[in-house]
Parts: structure tokens; sequence; C-alpha cells
């Protein structure tokens, strides 16, 4: 059973079965695209059309009652298909079917990115491009010779790639393809036919290709550089242009697996500081662009691989160049955002300031002073809290804790024991930044001859952490003892203005030393009552700073700032230390 | 070499110098010209004649006209421009140059 459809071919009413005009139509379209190569095409088709129509209404007349797939076939046959004409009479081109495999190919509805030699300057590139792009080629010419001279030899560069990449438009159906063809239902259909066909003799096409490739766009580049290298070149071209191709293509793996790992960093490093958004992003701008950059920096590797596999699954082998465009467009905007945000944010830890606080303490009985460690917060809190900036910083719940307390022991210039306690932090401003500092909430307590020292501070509530630090300077008087908690110095970072100053570590930051570390202090520093000592060194502490045990630049800044009472200038290293712990953590 | 490709290399040549002598004899529609050259046994496929003829109407060596036809719409009539006719004399005499030379060489060989 058939279904006849009515259609009407060059102003003649033709009857039809339904499977008869599917192979009309196909037919008609396959001359359509092989024609459309040529001036005068469509009255070519026209007249083909109407030559078909006569010899239906021919068929009908003597009686037919409609046309079936028979007659077509017929027509087929006396009318010729594209590739015969090829064989035949046809084409005027100088190829023939030995020189070029692909003259019966018919190409596909597609844009491509050719060289136009036709309107060449140097190789056709500019032209290609402009050609591919709808625009004055003289625009891309421009932009080239600026990037020539601008750009360090860049275009020089960009220019000999897609010169070696892209195919000279050589062929008529290779001109068609460059400026591009319409593409609608049929040429559609035909397409994936073609592709099903293509499909089957995959392995086969690898040779092809290959072969396609070697004779063909091989020959190209040669030929190029034939006129004054002769036969030599095309040789040389061939393996220069496929060394160049193996080249790029390894080049674009590596990129594509470097993206992909960029983009998983950048996830997991989205995701760790996801909880401290609000408490890092200061400025308006940063929290606008956040989210437009993680998602374009990590959405578009996920779109470019996700089409990628398409492509390679489906057996597509160009797609969209709009598409690759535009999606390297949006990554780099991506980009863009994130270094806004990096720079605004960087900006916001530029200033340091410090307050200084005295506070008055009540002299201990006994003439020690004990430091411990006030057990709260912290310990309380469990399993899903999160730590960053190498633990300085917890959050647990709502709360935002700091832990980053520095203790420092100094000889007391007076008879009499007293604390210090610095308040610092960073800021856009310088204040800014003494804001924050005079908001940290940190509190002692001091029962008796027990000071209690808390183990953190927290912000208060829409602040923001700007590396906040606490340094509590103790100073205890010559001929007085200090009795300091493992738990203090283990928890804290702690310091002595020590009678040692022979820059090693002391066994008395080792852990396994049991009991209280206890301190006497002597005009030349502390000393460790508990310690077994070799006959005292002649004393060498005539500089204030050699009595410090080194904890690193950054210590010993901070202590510097706490002596001047002073903000530190320039001091990034704490920035710096911060920032990559962030990314470890 | 395939011979196949010599052969219609051959015939190729010839195509047009072939086709532009029977429109030459009078106006003729296409499909009368593909019989004229089946019966002179010269088999060319229809679909390459059209694309021949509009290249040749496109060099202004051809022209048309339109003429009704008793069945369905008009048909397009093919007949030789002034420049056709100039054109037309100089491949004849190359023609028959060469084929008095081909003629010579294959058939009236002499021994060297």
């Amino acid at each position: 059973m058939k279904k006849i459809i009515n259609i009407n071919l060059s102003g003649r009413l033709i009857p039809i079965e339904d499977s008869a005009y599917e192979i009309l139509n196909q037919y008609l379209g396959s001359l359509k695209k092989y024609f459309s190569k040529e001036e005068g095409g469509d009255e070519i088709v026209s007249d083909i059309e109407s030559r078909i129509a006569e010899i239906f209404q021919d068929k009908l007349k003597k009686g037919a009652h409609c046309i079936t797939d028979e007659d077509v076939i017929a027509v087929k046959a006396s009318m010729g298909t594209p590739e015969q004409f090829d064989d035949a009479a046809g084409e005027s081109t100088q190829q023939t079917k030995e020189e070029d495999p692909f003259a019966g190919y018919i190409p596909r509805p597609r844009k491509r990115l050719y060289r136009d030699p036709e309107n060449k300057v140097l190789s056709g590139v500019c032209s290609g491009l402009g050609a591919y792009f709808n625009i004055d080629p003289v625009i891309f010419r421009i932009i080239f010779a600026l990037l020539a001279i601008g750009g360090f030899g860049t275009g020089i560069l960009v220019y000999f790639i897609l010169w070696i990449a892209t195919p000279s438009a050589d062929t008529a159906a290779e001109k068609l393809e460059m400026r591009g063809e319409k593409v609608d239902l049929n040429t559609i259909k035909s397409t994936i036919q073609e592709e099903l066909n293509h499909m089957k003799g995959q392995v086969k096409n690898v040779g092809d290709d290959i072969r396609n490739f070697s004779q063909g766009r091989g020959k190209q580049v040669g030929s190029d550089i034939e006129r004054f290298f002769v036969s030599l070149a095309s040789g040389l071209g061939k393996v220069l242009v496929a060394v160049t191709k193996g080249f790029f293509y390894f080049f674009a793996v590596v990129m594509l697996i470097c993206l992909i790992v960029a983009g998983i960093a950048i996830a997991a490093t989205s995701a760790a500081l996801f909880p401290i958004k609000d408490l890092l992003l200061g400025a308006p701008v940063q929290s606008a662009l956040l989210w437009p950059a993680v998602g374009l920096l990590i959405g578009i590797p996920i779109v470019a691989l996700v089409i990628f596999i398409i492509r390679k699954l489906t057996g597509v082998k160009e797609g969209n160049r709009y598409a690759g465009y535009t999606l390297t467009f949006l990554w780099l905007l991506g980009l863009a955002f994130a270094a806004i945000i990096a720079t605004s944010f960087v900006k916001d830890f530029r200033r340091p300031a410090t307050e200084t606080e005295a506070i008055a303490i009540q002299q201990p009985s006994k003439g020690k002073l004990i430091l411990k460690r006030t057990p709260g917060i912290l310990s309380e809190i469990n399993g899903d809290d999160i730590s960053f900036f190498d633990d300085h910083l917890l959050i647990a719940d709502d709360t935002v804790l700091i832990n980053y307390i520095r203790i420092r022991v100094e000889k007391s210039l007076t008879d009499s024991f007293s604390v210090d306690v610095s308040r610092f932090s960073r800021g856009r401003t310088v204040q800014q930044a003494k804001m924050l500092a005079h908001d940290i909430a940190f509190h002692l307590n001091q029962q008796d001859s027990v000071l209690y020292l808390p183990e953190g501070f927290s912000l208060p509530p829409h602040s923001k952490y700007r590396g906040q630090r606490i340094t509590v300077t103790i100073k205890v008087p010559v001929g007085k003892n200090i009795e300091i908690d493992r738990e203090v110095y283990r928890n804290y970072d702690f310091s002595r203005y020590d009678r040692n100053d022979n820059g090693d570590w002391d066994n008395d930051f080792d852990n396994d030393q049991p009991g209280p570390l206890n301190l006497k202090m002597t005009p030349d520093g502390t000393d460790d009552v508990n310690e077994k000592k070799p006959a005292p060194e002649k004393a060498n502490t005539d500089s204030s700073n050699e009595g410090y045990r080194y904890k690193g630049p950054a210590a010993e800044n901070a202590v510097k700032a706490v002596k001047k009472n002073q903000p530190i200038e320039g001091d990034v290293s704490f920035l710096a230390y911060s920032l990559i712990n962030m990314f470890h953590s | 070499m395939n011979i196949d490709n010599t052969q219609s290399q051959m015939r190729k040549g010839v195509l047009e110098f072939c086709i532009l002598s029977v429109i030459k004899q009078g106006e003729a529609y296409p499909s009368d010209i593909i019989e004229k050259m089946k019966e002179a046994k010269l088999d060319i496929l229809e679909g390459t004649l059209y694309p021949l003829l509009t290249r040749l109407k496109n060099a202004e060596l051809l022209t048309y006209r339109w003429v009704e036809s008793s069945s369905g719409p008009p048909r397009k009539y093919f007949s030789m421009t002034d420049k056709g006719e100039t054109f037309y004399k100089e491949l004849e005499s190359t023609w028959n140059e060469l084929a008095n030379a081909v003629h010579q060489l294959t058939q009236n060989s002499t021994p060297l």
C-alpha cells in the first residue's frame, strides 16, 4: 500500500507515490547542492526540474496513474547523478578522479574556515576569515598587523598557525563551504544520511582522512612553497604539516586536561570557601561578581567538555565555531571577574593596624604568675567545624572563632607584673583595620595568681575576617617567676625573651615534657627553672631582638609592632601565608 | 591509466562542439539535442547537458526564447548568437585540423 501525493513540479501537477517523492526530493536536493557552486545554478536546476516534469507528464499521458519509484529511478538514470557528472563531461575543473579522491564528494552544508586564494594578499588567511565572519578582510589584516607590531610578534605566530591549520579553498565546493550554505531540512537530512554512511566505514575513514590530509592539505601548503622549492617542498610540506598538526592535537589535549584540573581546583576552593563567603567578601563588587565568576569558570569547561564528548560520540568532526568562540569568551570573562575579586580582596588586607591596651592585673602572691587556658568554646566544637587559615579561623554553626593568639613573655621594666593586649587587624584602609581591631572581643580573667587566657576570640556579627589576631604580652619583673601551663605553650603561639640565645629549639617546646613550664625572669631574659643547664654562657643579649626565639619574619615584625605600638607597613608575609593556607585547606 | 577516464576526457572535449553543431542547424529544445546525439550514438546524461547549455548561454554563445507548448508550461528553445557563430567556426576549423591529424596518424600510418 502506498500513499499518493500531488506535487507541483515546474508548474505541472504530478501525482506521485510517497516513497518516489522522497527519492525525487533527495535527488533534486543533491542536484541543487551540486550546481549551487556554479553560476546560474538555479537556472540549471529549474531546467532539469522542468524536464523531469515533462517526462513524468508523458508517462501520465500514456496512461500511468501516478509516478512510481521505478519512474523516478529511471529519470535519475537518464539525467545522471552529481557523481556521474564529474565522471562525464560536466566539470570543467582540471582535477580528475585519480588526483583528488574527493572530486565526487558532495560538500556538507557547513561553514568552514578556509583560506581564500582569490582575494589573498599573502596567503589568504585574512580573506578567509573575512568570508567566514562575513566581515571585510581588511579588518583582520589590520588586527594582525597591529598584533604583529604591538603584540611582540603574536600576530605573526597566530597568522602562521592559521596558515598551516586552514586549508585553501581551491575547488568550487570548498569556496561554497567557505561562504557557508543555508541549512534546511533537506540538507540536514542528507547530512545525517551521509553521516550514517560514514559510520559504516569509520575505520576506513581514518585512513582516508590521513590520505586526504597528505594529498590535499599537505599538497596545498606545499604548493605555496613550490614556487621556490618545486618538488622537494611538497614532501617537506607534508611532513611539516603532519608534525605541526600532531603537535596541535597534543597541545589541545594537554590544554583540555589543564582546563579540567583547573575547573576542579576552582570548584573545590569555591566549595570550601562557601561558608565563609560573607565573612571574607567586603566590597559589593566582590559579592556581585562571585557567582558569575565561579559559574563561568567551572561551568564553561564543563559545557565545553560535554560538547566535546557529544561530538566525539556522534562522530561530528566539526561543530559550530561560534560556540567555541563564545565559550572561550565567557570563560575569559569569568577569569576576569575572578581577577577583579582577587584584586579587590587582596586590597582588603592591605592596611594593618594594632590597638594596644595595658591591662592592670592584680599582683600575684608569692611572686609567681600562673598562665592557664580557659577550657571553653573551642573545646566544645565538635567534628562539624570548619577550619581555615591554618586553623586560626574556626566556624561552628553561626559563630566565627579565631584562635590566633600570641603569648609573649618579656622582662618588665618595673617591679610588678603587667599585661599588654594588642589587637591586630588588617583592612582596606587603616581606619577600617583599626575599627576591626577594636571590635575584637577578648577578655582576660584573673583569679588570685592564676591568669586565665581565653581559647580564642569571636568576631561581632557581620564583621569581616581580615587576619585578626591577639598578642598578649606578659611582662615579668626580674627575679619573679611565671608558670606556664602545658596547654598554654602548646595551644598558643608562644615565645619568650630567653636568656639562651643559641637559637635552637629548646626542649620546653617538646610535647613530651610533662608538667608546666616554670620560668624565672633574669636581667638577661627568662630562665627555665626545671631545666638542667650547663654553666650559663656569657650574656649576649644586648640587642633586643636576639633574645627572642626566631619565629619567622611575621613573628618578628609582630614583636616589633607590639614594642613600637604602631602598624607594620608592608608586612604582606602574613597575607601571603594566610592565602596559601587557604588554598591548601 | 584509467580507460574510462581517458574516454570521458575525449568526449568532454568535443561535447561543446557537438552541441553547438546541433543548435546551429536550428532552434533546439534540450531533449531534441539529446535525441540527436543519441541517434549519433554519442550518449550523454541529460543532467550534464543543462549545465553546459547554461554555461554557453552565460558566455553569450547561445540565447533562448520561451516557446508555448501544447502540453503544460512553455519550453526553452536555444539558438545561436552571432558570437556563437564565430566561436563555432573556430571550433570547427580546430576540429577539422585535429580530425585530419588524428586520421592521418591513426589510419595512414606510413612506415618510418
